[in-house]
């Protein structure tokens, strides 16, 4: 059971920067579907595991966060036994994942950074 | 040593999904095999076979689990629930903690392996699912089995390509009767109707594209079909003593390798295995009423089976009905050992023996009784099922009467 994921681009850059309101809007959509859940069940202030999210759920999130924002997420591990892939050299600083507000400030931040914004 | 009986049986199949449909469609001689249509097949030769026709994996699973399992795993998950509950056998704690789940299967995922290279080869993407894994593993089957109904003792996968499932439930079989598992679900299960497959049947120059007439001179090769089986085995003396209906006692379990050739089928390796059932039942050939063939509807099979029933059999052989079910349920592959198991089971129970369906013409190269298109009542003191795997990997089941 993942508890809290920490997030950070490939490139080991902490992703920061404010959410807008149509990614918002997205990541809400992505999560409930992930956790097969009405959206309107979903705050900004939600966290996932507060929706009973488990290791499971939430790699499938991140990976149709990915595809729908063509961005990349590295998760690091955390409790998880099925995420084997070891901590990258620069990843000392990582956003935690609490609310969907945290997540969507940090998908805007790595679509930012694609775009060059 | 414990005596093994059959106390349940479940089966998800081209002819249905209740024990009921199964059977009366097997003696019938009714066929499952009709159009493909689970995938797009303009690209190819193959419009047919043997698919597990409405399954609605909604109507068994919550979607979270619909969503993990292949369909390979829900197919083996709704056998075996079906099996405990035919049995009408309460699974306490305490028999959980030791029960054993061997599940047979050929290629795992197919669904799921498909799905994901296309995205992956065919458009590029760059990700495969992240469910990719836990879906097709080859052990997901039996794993998902031991999840949902919380069987916790021995459980593995046995992958002898069409032979796995019988492989999988003699190993079940041979724990209980040491006593090392008190009660086993045991079973084979296969959903590999994939565009890639199929491509790779064809390529093999096996396939049928009208339809299996197994031991018939104008055969045209295999059908793939799909479905599961799964069996409760437990003691005899606990299936009496909780007045359990049983349909059969497994008697023996015999395998053998051909060690020759890696598709082609030697009547030897066969032969050694059904000895090798019979010796582990204690039994004589001439006990045998009925055998299950294997029975694909190749010219190579069909032959090298008669063959091999020859010499085991000898002058016996003309007394011995044998019938094939792939004509009616196609060949699944890893489900097939288990599907045809339950054909034998319920030739015992009921004292009939199922046709061999779509027989049109005798082959002389097939000396033997194949029991074409009509069922017969007879007696059946003993049946046995024969398994013949790619590989040159055999396994036989020997049955009795419960």
């Amino acid at each position: 059971m993942v508890n809290s994921i920490d997030l950070q681009s490939e490139t080991g850059e902490t992703a920061r920067g404010d959410h807008d309101v149509d990614t918002l809007d997205e990541v809400k959509r992505i999560i409930a579907k992930g956790l097969r859940l009405p959206i309107e069940q979903l705050t900004d202030d939600t966290r996932l595991e507060e929706l009973g999210a488990d290791s499971l759920d939430i790699i499938e999130i991140v990976y149709d966060l990915e595809e729908k924002f063509g961005i990349s997420i590295t998760i690091k591990p955390g409790e998880s036994s099925l995420l084997l892939k070891p901590e990258t050299p620069g990843t000392e600083s990582m956003v935690e994942l609490g609310t969907v507000a945290d997540i969507a400030r940090v998908v805007q931040s790595l679509v930012e950074a694609k775009s060059g914004r | 040593m414990n005596r093994v009986v059959i106390s349940g049986i479940g089966v998800v199949s081209p002819v249905g999904s209740s024990l009921d449909e199964f059977w009366t469609a097997l003696v019938e001689g009714r066929s499952g095999i009709g159009p493909l249509t689970l995938i797009p097949t303009e690209r190819l030769s193959t419009r047919i076979a043997a698919q597990v026709g409405g399954f609605d994996p909604d109507a068994h699973f919550s979607p979270k689990q619909a969503h993990l399992l292949d369909r390979f795993a829900q197919f083996a998950v709704v056998a075996a629930r079906a099996a405990v509950r035919d049995a009408q056998c309460e699974i306490s704690e305490e028999l959980a903690l030791d029960a054993a789940t061997v599940v047979g299967n050929g290629s795992g995922g197919q669904g799921t392996v498909d799905a994901g290279y296309l995205k992956l080869y065919g458009q590029n993407a760059e990700k495969a699912h992240p469910l990719s894994i836990p879906r097709w593993m080859v052990n997901a089957a039996a794993s998902q089995v031991s999840i949902d109904l919380g069987l916790r003792g021995p459980t593995w996968t046995v992958a002898t390509a069409c032979a796995s499932a019988t492989h999988a439930i003699g190993q079940a079989f041979h724990m209980v009767r040491n006593g090392q598992a008190p009660i086993a679900l045991a079973g084979g299960t296969e959903a590999c109707l994939t565009v890639g497959t199929v491509k790779a049947w064809e390529a093999l120059r096996a396939l049928s594209t009208d339809t299996c007439r197994p031991f018939s001179r104008n055969r045209s090769g295999l059908v793939i079909g799909e479905g599961a089986a799964m069996f409760l085995l437990e003691p005899r003396d606990r299936a009496l003593a909780r007045g359990a209906r049983v349909y059969a006692e497994v008697l023996g379990f015999g395998m053998s390798a051909d060690a020759s050739d890696i598709t082609a089928a030697d009547a030897d390796g066969g032969a050694r295995a059904m000895r090798a059932a019979l010796r582990d039942a204690r039994a004589n050939p001439e006990d045998v009423d009925y055998v299950n063939a294997h029975g694909t509807g190749t010219i190579l099979n069909d032959r090298t089976e008669s063959e091999a029933l020859r010499k085991v059999f000898g002058s016996h052989a003309d007394r011995l009905a044998v019938s094939s079910s792939k004509a009616v349920l196609g060949h699944s592959m890893g489900a097939a050992g288990a599907l045809e198991l339950a054909a034998a089971a319920l030739a015992l129970q009921t004292q009939t023996i199922p046709p061999t369906a779509n027989f049109e013409e005798p082959d002389p190269a097939c000396d033997i009784d194949c029991v074409p298109n009509v069922a017969r009542s007879a007696r059946v003191r003993m049946a046995m099922s024969n398994s013949f795997a790619f590989g040159g990997l055999n396994a036989v089941i020997a049955l009795g009467r419960a």
